[in-house]
C-alpha cells in the first residue's frame, strides 16, 4: 500500500516522464495492492499531468485497489482534469465497481477549533470569577 | 549458558527464527511445568514466530505506505460525519475491495474524510493480509 497526495504524485509522474523512467515508475506503482490518492481537486493539473494521471488510473483499473479522496463532486472533476473526454473516461473507469462514500457535515478541524474556543472561554470566565 | 544452547541459538539465527531464539528457553520451562508434549511445544514456538513476523510485516507495510498520520478507525469521531454508514466503512476495512481491486471514492470537504483505518477489532488492528491495507485518506481527525 502507498499513500500519495495526488498533486505530489502527478509531479512525480511528470518528472519520471522527463527522465524517461515513466514505464518503470508506473510498473512500481502497479506493484502496490492499494494506492491512496489524497486531495484530488485542490490543485488543477497541467495537460500532461492530467494525461499521466489518467494513464496511471487506466493501468491500475481492475489490477490494484485505489482510494481517492476529493472535495469535488464528480460533475466538477473536469475543472481539475481540464478535458471533458478525459474526465469522462477517468470517471468511467473509477466509478465502475466503485464504493462511493460521500461525507457530509462540518470539518473535524473546524469543530475541534470551536470546541477549544469554547473551553478556553469557559476557563477565562472561571478565572474572571475568581 | 551450555554449549548446545549457544549452538542452537546460532542455528536459529542462521535459519532466521529470532522469536524461536528469544523464547525457546522460557517456552521449554513452561512446557516442562505444564507437561506439554514436544509437538505442542514446537507448535507454541512456531505460533509465536508467526505472530511476530505478522506484526513486523504490518509495521513494515505501514512504514512503506508513507502515511502522513496513523490513526485507528476506533479513534474516528463518527459524530462529525453524516451520510456514511459506520457498518459499511467497517466492512470495507476488512479489505475485500483490495482482493477484488475495486476503487473507493471518498467525496467531501476537507476535514471530514476518514484518516486511517485499521479495522479496530482489537486483535492488533490488522489480523489478515487484506485488512492490513490501511485506508489513510485525507485529514480528518488530526
Amino acid at each position: 500500500m502507498r499513500f500519495y497526495n495526488v498533486a505530489t504524485l502527478v509531479n512525480d509522474l511528470i518528472s519520471a516522464q522527463h527522465e524517461l523512467k515513466l514505464s518503470r515508475f508506473l510498473a512500481l506503482l502497479g506493484k502496490h495492492e492499494l494506492l491512496v490518492l489524497d486531495e484530488f481537486g485542490f490543485i488543477p493539473f497541467s495537460r500532461d499531468g492530467a494525461h499521466l494521471l489518467f494513464q496511471l488510473c487506466s493501468a491500475l483499473y481492475e489490477r490494484s485497489a485505489l482510494i481517492i479522496t476529493s472535495n469535488l463532486k464528480f460533475s466538477d472533476w473536469n475543472s481539475v482534469m481540464g478535458e471533458e473526454h478525459l474526465t469522462a473516461a477517468l470517471l468511467d473507469r473509477l466509478t465502475h465497481r466503485a464504493h462511493i462514500l460521500e461525507f457530509l457535515g462540518d470539518s473535524f478541524r473546524f469543530r475541534s477549533r470551536l470546541k477549544q474556543a469554547e473551553q478556553s472561554g469557559e476557563e477565562e470566565g472561571q478565572a474572571e470569577a475568581f | 549458558m551450555q554449549p548446545h544452547n549457544t549452538l542452537l541459538e546460532s542455528y536459529l539465527r542462521q535459519l532466521k527464527l529470532p522469536t524461536f531464539a528469544q523464547n525457546y528457553t522460557a517456552f521449554a520451562q513452561d512446557a516442562a511445568r505444564t507437561g506439554l508434549s514436544c509437538e505442542r511445544y514446537l507448535l507454541a514456538l512456531s505460533e509465536a514466530e508467526m505472530a511476530q513476523r505478522d506484526a513486523n510485516r504490518v509495521e513494515r507495510c505501514i512504514s512503506q505506505a508513507k502515511l502522513p498520520v496513523l490513526k485507528e478507525l476506533s479513534q474516528f469521531d463518527w459524530s462529525c460525519v453524516q451520510g456514511v454508514s459506520k457498518t459499511r466503512v467497517f466492512e470495507l476495512a476488512q479489505g475485500g475491495y483490495i482482493t477484488h481491486s475495486e476503487p473507493i471514492l471518498m467525496i467531501g470537504n476537507p476535514g471530514r474524510r476518514l484518516v486511517s483505518c485499521r479495522d479496530g477489532t482489537g486483535s492488533g488492528g490488522l489480523p489478515t493480509r487484506a485488512t492490513r491495507a490501511l485506508l489513510q485518506c485525507g485529514d480528518a481527525g488530526q
